[in-house]
């Protein structure tokens, strides 16, 4: 009986890790490859669950048929925040660019409270909401299984983009020398506008996606936003690959550690493996510097 | 071919350069000496964009560079091998080379650059999956010419390429340097502190002090003259 409410919590954490992946990896292609730390990350996903939540609750769309508008209104978002804001601050210091994307996170935060009061909001009878798949004594929620086999696809793509396409290998120069990759040829701005438009369509993904189980409210981005942060310094800043495996133990650490110790602990144990590691290995699990 | 004209360069409001004027021909060697700190480095980093002059202009075959963007002013056949290499290092030499040819997007046009490159560079072809950071200083130079070759440039720019390289190297790689600008009639800017080489090298120079060009000529001319040996070159 206890070993399988254990492996019900290890299939739950598991699940929720493969969208914190896809969350900090679009995080940690912005950090990379345009060199800011993105403090409205959280909120981006904030917005594109409420992209779901309005296409539901204005046109009838079920959150897996609007995804692909999730992803576009975030990849404009993410697009436009490049243009008008963090460009012009790119050669600042960095105490400017951070107070700059954490000014927009709180702005975005207020925004959406004004625009769409402090209420949690739920999607109610979307295609998957209610299938669950039984394995022994296990069930698996078919909206975290839809879920963890967006955000696995999502990475597939994103990881395909980045090593074996001309204009993932120019990203990835841009990211480890904006000069020498301009000396190539290459269009460094591009490259920034790129990765901020794909980093930001990863939470309209992870955002369409997560509305199918949870409800959206304008503080969502919090806890998310935070958690991807821990993920991505786990993983090592920069490292996509890193950032998806963290994503997956962070996940994993939430759930089982949470079953283990208290639900309510569940954050608590995150950051205390997050402070642990980062003393032992700076660098991050899978960082390379 | 390039000519730059009384070009004011600053860092953050602090001048670096105070109108530079020197010009390139077609299918020349030119070098520019001075000591550390002369703005040398600026000078190229000027000319490819990476920093913007307060006045003056530079010019391609007529044609004004200064308000484009690096990688527009790369498509007009200027390739600089930066100062310290600034290879790729997490990624290996065909990696690098292939980055080299991003502006190509034919195929075959790639593959025969690539094989151009390896006669000037047999070493790299037998090493190609070795990555970039692993090499030794040497063996990075040449990689980094190698790479900007790849652009199959009209000119190419190198800031000082015998920076941290053993002494029978450098006369190694600006040999290099010489058969490229023969046999493959690319014209070269040459930015240098190894004054020596440098002037034997070129057929043209001048002399960079703080910011300004304090003398120019025939490299013969200023090998030979005592007076600016003294002054300038402290040979
Ligand atoms: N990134 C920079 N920021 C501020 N000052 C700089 C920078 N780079 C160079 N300088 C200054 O500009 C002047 C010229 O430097 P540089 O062009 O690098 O000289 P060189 O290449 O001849 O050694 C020096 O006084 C140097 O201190
Ligand atoms: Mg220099």
């Amino acid at each position: 009986m206890t070993f399988e409410i254990l492996a019900q919590a290890v299939i739950n954490g598991l699940l929720m890790g493969f969208v914190f992946a896809l969350v900090a990896v679009g995080l940690s292609l912005i950090l990379g490859v345009a060199q800011i730390i993105n403090f409205a990350h959280g909120e981006f996903l904030m917005l594109g669950m409420y992209t779901a939540f309005w296409m539901w609750a204005l046109f009838g769309l079920d959150p897996l048929v609007s995804l692909p508008i999730s992803i576009g209104v975030l990849a404009l978002l993410g697009v436009c925040v490049y243009k008008l804001i963090t460009k012009r601050i790119l050669d600042a210091p960095r105490l400017t660019q951070i107070f700059a994307t954490f000014g927009l996170s709180i702005f975005l935060r207020s925004l959406a409270q004004f625009l769409w009061t402090p209420n949690s909001r739920m999607i109610q009878n979307s295609w998957v909401g209610d299938l669950r798949v039984a394995l022994g004594g296990v069930y698996i929620g078919a909206p975290q299984l839809v879920a963890a086999a967006g955000a696995i696809l999502a990475f597939g793509v994103i990881h395909w983009l980045v090593e074996k396409t001309e204009v993932g290998r120019a990203m990835m120069a841009t990211a480890e020398d904006r000069d020498a990759a301009a000396l190539m040829g290459i269009n460094t701005e591009q490259m920034y506008t790129l990765a901020w438009a794909v980093g930001s369509a990863c939470v309209g993904l992870a955002g369409g996606l997560l509305t199918t189980f949870y409800s959206v409210e304008p503080n969502i981005g919090l806890v998310f936003g935070t958690t991807a942060s821990v993920v991505i310094a786990l993983g090592g800043f920069g490292s996509i690959k890193g950032a998806f495996a963290a994503g997956i133990i962070v996940g994993l650490i939430q759930v089982v550690g949470g079953f283990l110790i208290g639900p309510a602990f569940k954050f608590a144990v995150v950051l205390t493996v997050y402070l642990v590691v980062v003393a032992v290995r700076p660098q991050g699990l899978l960082g390379k510097y | 071919m390039l000519e730059v004209n009384n070009i004011h360069v600053s860092y953050d409001g602090v001048p670096a350069l105070y109108g530079v004027s020197f010009r390139v021909e077609e299918g020349e060697i030119v070098s520019i000496v001075g000591s550390n700190g002369a703005g040398k480095s600026t000078v190229l980093r000027t000319v490819s964009s990476l920093l913007r002059p307060t006045q003056g202009s530079i010019r391609m075959n007529g044609e004004e560079l200064t308000a484009l963007r690096p990688h527009e002013v790369v498509l007009r056949g200027i390739a600089h091998v930066p100062e310290g290499r600034r290879l790729f290092n997490r990624q290996s030499i065909k990696d690098n080379l292939t980055l080299g040819a991003f502006t190509r997007k034919s195929q075959a046009d790639r593959e025969e650059v690539l094989e151009k490159v390896y006669e000037v560079f047999p070493i790299l072809k037998k090493r190609l999956g070795q990555l970039a950071g692993t090499l030794s200083g040497g063996e990075q130079q040449m990689l980094a010419i190698a790479r900007a070759l790849m652009l199959k440039p009209k000119l190419l720019m190198l800031d000082e390429p015998s920076l941290g390289i053993a002494p029978k190297l450098v006369d190694e790689i600006f040999e290099t340097l010489k058969e490229i600008n023969e046999k493959q009639g690319i014209t070269i800017l040459l930015v240098e502190q190894h004054v020596h080489e440098a002037l034997e090298l070129a057929d043209r120079a001048y002399v960079l002090q703080t910011g300004r060009v304090v003398t120019e000529g025939t490299g013969k001319e200023l090998l030979q003259s005592d007076a600016i040996q003294k002054a300038y070159l402290g040979i």
